[in-house]
């Protein structure tokens, strides 16, 4: 798993975080990019129960609501009123 | 310290001396708290990111309403959007919310401009599919572009040459700007701009860069937030007065047979908004209380349930300490700049908003001034980390990455007295505590504000990080009164102005307040966008689009229709520019019209129609002209002195000495006075000249021509045109009507555009050669010109009254050892009085040694920190381009030995 | 003569100055100086009248300029193997046409000095108090001013109409009589005093120092009510020594005189020197360590002498 999946992951940029843990700043991609054993899986619709069918781009659909949408996997999910997690 | 300091002190004291040596002052500068250095030390290493959280939401819930009142749609859409936003939170924060999930965070607005992403699609998804460049490649540039991405690495494509998006957003933005093709505000105003009479024009002006942008890029900004009824009700508070008014008004037309329906589907489109805003600073609180629960750091514990605590209170109540107080505004402004690609959303007169709130704690003994200053200084950050992702073009050419979220110092009261507040002492103090290039802050300099208060401000300006800015008071109020006098403005909202975006003077009024028992007037703004009108014509370009019969020399078009004029005299030249200029504003101002009236009609403000007055009482939207004042669309211009300087020039040289024939000169024009183009060498420093085997042809001529009278050394021979310049353009704006259908008035601030439209123009008769940049500002010396002080410039500068346009600007470039010391603080007010007194309306200082700015152009990795003032903000020396950087570089600066 | 005749050479008036007198000041430069100052900052300005200054380092000739090769009619620029102009100092010298000047783009030719009427001046000085502030004037300095006699009297005497503060930078090397009476019209001045040792006075400035002294001495017994701080360019191995320091001290004490402004030693006139064709003196050894100029501070602040060091003024 990687840190950018982790609940405890601090957003900064498009290449690297933070560990809300230790405080480190930790990258997204490569080397030292996967998540401790302390890893939680944060909500993000790619481990929605309502979130299905995604293509190779991580593309599917979301069957939460009223209105059956598109959705995709990396989309935060933390305040989103239906999410269920898998 | 010197050693004898103390000795020196006693004696100057024995002989009746009063002095304080410049040692003494400079070390009563506290450093920032330590989360504010470490939050900056983060800050330091940040790329601009763009990622589609918003863009999904708002899109999603958009085109589920399809068939809705476009008002309310667009209310629910942005509340999903900004309610479904992933919060975000850093240790060490004291406030919290960004724009996006990323710190330096932005996004792509498709349903403003889908065609750039639309074209790209396929090339994108190439992108995305290709393998992964080996871990090499991983590794970005870090120092040189500073937070900027200028090339794809990795799995980061690079945007605009300034954002970074990782590839898996990307099919999400190609899958979210699909169904906007052909229906974005871009897109249909195009549509309906192709049926204006003379649109094959507008494109020649736009292709060739006569005209710099387009008005729908950055639709909201250069204009003033208001807090006053979040601060006044909370979201709770605006919920019940939206529910009264879709009691009173739904169905319920009065006597307004057009727009009267409207105000029910107003009124019910910000209650959900405000809903929206509600559940966003709700979630907040929510990831505060999540990050506390599995903190182990006591302290960063205890600042996780603070936000908490803050983040709850201020989501429903209207806040009851300075610290919510001052997080609120804060909500309002990121959920302002959200909901448009905007820049210059001015933060106004803070420190007077918020006194009753600073005055309360302090007199409650709940917070003490140093705690107050704390805050001030995160708050810097939190306004830096703002960014806006519009077209690669207004990024980076015309805002030079900065946002411009200008911070308002001084003015008077309602009442006409000074408005100095306590508050305000400690926001010059925060920003010289913390130094960020936002918010700016500027001086609404009257001679009503308190002596010590101009001081401490002059003392922040000596730093050399570009603010305050100084602005001339009675100048603002005296351009409020002429240009609102017909929307009924009085003395009192008058007083209310200040700055939107950098320079742009921009209507007020004061709201009653109602805190710690008594009622205060707190100024902020009530009135649109006052930009977004003609948008920064080339003036050189169009003199020598008239020299060349229309012809653009450098592109090969015929820009403008061929005038086929004898240009016998100096008047025929002048006239002839008169009437390109009149086409030019009149074909520009028709698109543009249409850009802000299809963006007004589907894309309206919502967060903004809350909060301006006086939308809530009307019940109408800012695009139904809902706020108090409307005249706000300006004209903007770029290369003022540059254009005056070759005015000056033609009539020395071809009319009153006759020493050259206008062919002459302008034959020596087009072959760049005999040296090689800054387009050939790719050196744009004003001061590059590389001769070819014509020079020895155009040597003398050249030589006049820079030896030509010159603006800005109280020759009248230059200053003439100066004059007649502005004795023209104020009747002349006023000949055409917005969108709002009211009069256009000129706005003279290059911002950047003084590069890139320099970079479009050939040789200038003032001897600037092609390609290099124009004059920055409006009343700044063109760079090397001015030989007889600043002084000079001053007289110059003020021979026409500054109340009768939207702003001026004037850049000075002072060597630090000129104003050492406090008796240097003291001098350096003494030249900002002097300019002030003469009604100039704007002045600026790059308080900086040009040795420095070389040696970090050479090594910007060793100058991560710097910053300069560019041409009404302050930006990182990093992260701007480089013919501006030699342009800074350039300006001559003033020091004595 | 008139006061519409009289003239004045004047090789710069520089706005804002902030070191020469209390707040923000103009500065007028006077052409002339009977000191030859071998430290000189202002070197071409020894004249007295116009003069050229070439500054090679601005010429654009690497870049191809050619525009002054055929210009000189006197054969001033010399054009050796196509390279930039070197200056023939003795025909440059004496130029008063200066034909080459309006062709040189790149102001590496220029002229310095002027030739201005009293009405001039006072019509810049008259803008320029618009822009001071409160405690600013204007500043006499030069070359030396006391050099224009007339011309400045009745300058001052406008000045003193228009209630100009009024600062001035000498050398106080004039006749007594006049420099009692320019003074009465000045509200702040600076004297230099080189040297305590007439000989070693003469061999740095060309001059004795005994009129200067006599002039000061002279200056405090007439009651003038203004504001004097005596001036010490500090030059390494010429007057830093703390011998002249105690002399200087004691001369000090003598005419109850209470302020001493010691100038750090720069470079700045180096450049122009060698514009004008001359040697630079002391370009090796002119610097003063600081130490030394504490240690001198020091000194002057054991005898209750207010010293300031540099431009770390209260002014």
């Amino acid at each position: 798993m990687k840190h950018t999946e982790c609940k405890y992951y601090i957003n900064l940029d498009c290449e690297k975080g933070m560990c809300g843990r230790t405080k480190k700043m930790v990258p997204i991609d490569g080397a030292g990019s996967e998540a401790c054993p302390m890893f939680d899986q944060a909500p993000k619709c790619g481990v929605c129960g309502h979130f299905c069918n995604a293509d190779k781009y991580g593309v599917g659909m979301c069957q939460g609501f009223k209105k059956e949408n598109w959705a995709y996997a990396g989309c935060g999910a933390f305040g989103c009123e239906k999410f269920v997690m898998k | 310290m010197n050693v004898n300091e103390e000795k020196m002190q006693e004696v100057l004291k024995k002989r009746g001396i009063e002095a304080a040596m410049s040692e003494a002052e400079r070390s009563q500068i506290a450093p920032p708290p330590e989360g504010v250095n470490k939050l900056m030390d983060i800050y330091y290493v940040l790329k601009n990111t763009v990622d589609m959280e918003i863009p999904y939401w708002y899109n999603r819930v958009w085109w589920e309403n399809d068939g809705d009142i476009i008002n309310i749609r667009r209310a629910k859409a942005f509340a999903a959007a900004l309610s479904h936003a992933t919060p975000n939170i850093l240790p060490y924060e004291k406030l919290v919310m960004q724009k996006t999930k990323n710190v330096r965070g932005a996004f792509p607005f498709p349903w403003v401009t889908a065609s750039f992403f639309n074209a790209q699609a396929e090339a994108l998804m190439t992108e995305v599919d290709a393998p992964a460049e080996s871990e090499a490649d991983r590794v970005s540039i870090v120092g040189a572009g500073g937070g900027n991405v200028t090339e794809s690495y990795g799995n980061i494509i690079s945007i605009a040459k300034k954002f970074g998006m990782r590839k898996e957003d990307i099919p999400v933005l190609v899958k979210a700007s699909e169904p906007w093709d052909g229906c974005s505000v871009e897109e249909l105003s195009t549509k309906l701009a192709e049926y204006t009479p003379e649109y094959n024009l507008h494109k020649n002006l736009m292709d060739n860069v006569v005209c710099m942008f387009d008005s729908y890029a950055i639709p909201q900004g250069r204009e003033v937030i208001n807090y006053y009824y979040p601060l006044q009700y909370g979201w709770d508070g605006i919920i019940k007065i939206c529910e009264k008014g879709i009691h009173d008004t739904m169905g319920e037309a009065g006597t307004d047979g057009i727009l009267g329906m409207s105000r029910g589907y107003y009124y019910l489109a910000t209650k959900i908004m405000a809903e929206g805003m509600s559940k966003w600073c709700s979630n907040y609180a929510k990831k505060a209380e999540q990050l506390a629960s599995f903190e182990t750091d006591p302290e960063i514990k205890k600042n996780y349930e603070e936000i908490a605590g803050v983040m709850a209170h201020i989501a429903h109540k209207p806040p009851e300490t300075f610290r919510q107080a001052l997080q609120l505004t804060l909500a309002c402004h990121l959920a302002v700049v959200n909901e448009d690609p905007q820049s210059g959303q001015s933060i106004g007169r803070l420190g007077q908003v918020l006194q009753p709130f600073y005055e309360k704690d302090i007199e409650d003994k709940v917070s003490t001034d140093e705690e107050v200053l704390d805050l001030l200084q995160y708050y810097r950050i939190k306004i830096t980390e703002i960014e806006c992702f519009a077209s690669a073009g207004v990024t980076g050419g015309v805002l030079s990455g900065n946002t411009f979220n200008n911070l308002s110092l001084g003015g008077l009261t309602k009442d006409g007295l000074s408005a100095v507040t306590p508050l305000e002492y400690l926001i010059v103090e925060a920003g010289m505590r913390t130094k960020t290039t936002q918010p700016t802050l500027s001086v609404l300099y009257d001679e009503k504000l308190p002596e010590d208060f101009l001081m401490k401000c002059a003392n922040c300006t000596k730093l050399g990080m570009g603010y305050p800015a100084w602005m001339n008071n009675q100048d603002g109020i005296g351009f409020m009164m002429m240009n609102y006098r017909s929307e009924g403005m009085t003395l009192e909202d008058a007083r209310a102005w200040c700055l939107g975006g950098c320079l742009e003077s921009a209507p007020g009024c004061f709201m009653p307040l109602t805190y710690n028992g008594k009622v205060t007037w707190i100024p902020g703004g009530a009135g649109p966008t006052s930009g977004t009108g003609v948008h920064f014509i080339g003036i050189p370009k169009v003199l020598e689009l008239v020299l060349n019969n229309g012809f653009d020399k450098r592109t090969g078009k015929q820009v403008l229709p061929a005038h086929n004029k004898k240009l016998d005299s100096m008047q025929a030249i002048t006239d002839q520019w008169q009437a390109y200029l009149r086409k030019i504003i009149e074909v520009v101002n028709k698109v543009n019209n249409l850009q802000m009236d299809v963006w007004r009609k589907h894309n309206m403000p919502v967060v903004q129609s809350m909060l301006k007055p006086d939308c809530l009482v009307k019940g109408q939207h800012l695009g139904n002209m809902g706020t108090r004042y409307n005249a706000t669309i300006n004209y903007e211009s770029c290369g003022t002195v540059t254009f005056i300087n070759s005015l000056a020039a033609i009539g020395k040289l071809v009319f009153d000495e006759k020493k050259y024939t206008l062919d002459q000169l302008t034959d020596a024009m087009w072959h760049n006075f005999g040296f090689e183009t800054a387009y050939d060498t790719q050196v744009f420093s004003p001061d590059f000249r590389k001769a070819t085997a014509e020079a020895p042809k155009y040597e003398r001529i050249f030589a006049d021509c820079i030896n030509a009278p010159k603006y800005g050394n109280a020759d009248w021979e230059a200053d003439k045109y100066l004059k007649w310049y502005e004795d023209v353009m104020f009747p002349m704006t006023r000949e055409y009507h917005s969108y709002y259908g009211k009069e256009l008035y000129m706005c003279q601030i290059s911002v950047s555009t003084h590069g890139p439209q320099g970079f479009i123009t050939l040789a200038t008769p003032d001897g600037r050669l092609a390609g290099t940049t124009y004059s920055d500002g409006s009343m700044s010396a063109a760079a090397g010109t001015d030989k007889n002080g600043i002084y000079a410039i001053f007289e110059s500068a003020t021979v026409y009254d500054h109340s009768t346009q939207q702003n001026s600007q004037m850049n000075l470039k002072l060597h630090p050892s000129a104003v050492k010391g406090i008796q240097g603080t003291r001098k350096l007010l003494d030249i900002v009085r002097a300019y002030m007194r003469k009604g100039g309306f704007h002045v600026q200082f790059n308080v900086v040694d040009s040795k420095t700015l070389r040696a970090a152009q050479k090594k910007p990795e060793n100058y991560r920190d710097l910053m300069v003032r560019v041409a009404g903000f302050t930006q990182y020396w990093c992260e701007i381009g480089k013919p501006i950087q030699d342009e800074v570089i350039y300006r001559t600066e003033y020091e004595t030995v | 003569m008139s006061t519409q005749e009289l003239k004045g050479i004047i090789f710069d008036i520089q706005a804002f100055s902030v070191h020469d007198g209390p707040g923000c000041r103009t500065n007028v430069f006077f052409a002339g100086c009977p000191l030859r100052c071998k430290w000189c900052a202002n070197p071409e300005n020894f004249a007295g009248r116009p003069h050229l200054l070439y500054a090679d380092k601005v010429c654009k000739w690497s870049s191809g300029c050619r525009a002054c090769t055929k210009i000189c009619p006197r054969g001033g620029l010399i054009f050796q193997d196509d390279q930039q102009p070197i200056i023939n100092w003795d025909v440059c010298n004496k130029c008063t046409t200066f034909e080459c000047r309006p062709v040189c783009a790149a102001s590496a030719l220029k002229v310095c000095g002027k030739e201005y009427t009293v009405d001039d001046v006072m019509k810049i000085l008259r803008r320029d108090f618009n822009h001071w502030g409160s405690e600013g004037g204007v500043t006499f300095t030069g070359g030396e001013p006391l050099l224009h006699y007339d011309f400045l009297l009745e300058v001052l005497k406008r000045c003193a109409a228009m209630q100009i503060h009024t600062a001035i930078e000498t050398s106080g090397y004039a006749p007594m009589e006049r420099f009692l009476n320019i003074l009465k019209y000045i509200n702040f001045a600076f004297i230099d005093v080189k040297n305590m040792d007439d000989k070693k006075h003469i061999e740095g400035t060309g001059v004795s120092h005994k009129i200067i002294l006599e002039n000061i001495a002279a200056l405090k017994k007439s009651g003038w009510d203004g504001r004097l701080i005596l001036r010490q360019p500090t030059i390494g191995g010429f007057n830093d020594s703390e011998e002249n320091a105690q002399k200087l001290i004691d001369f000090m004490k003598k005419n109850n005189l209470y302020e001493i402004n010691l100038l750090k030693f720069h470079r700045l006139g180096q450049t122009k020197w060698e514009q004008m064709g001359m040697k630079y003196a002391y370009a090796k050894t002119g610097d003063v360590s600081l130490e030394q100029l504490q240690k001198l501070q020091n000194m002057y602040l054991d005898n209750d002498i207010v010293c300031y060091v540099g431009d770390s003024t209260p002014f």
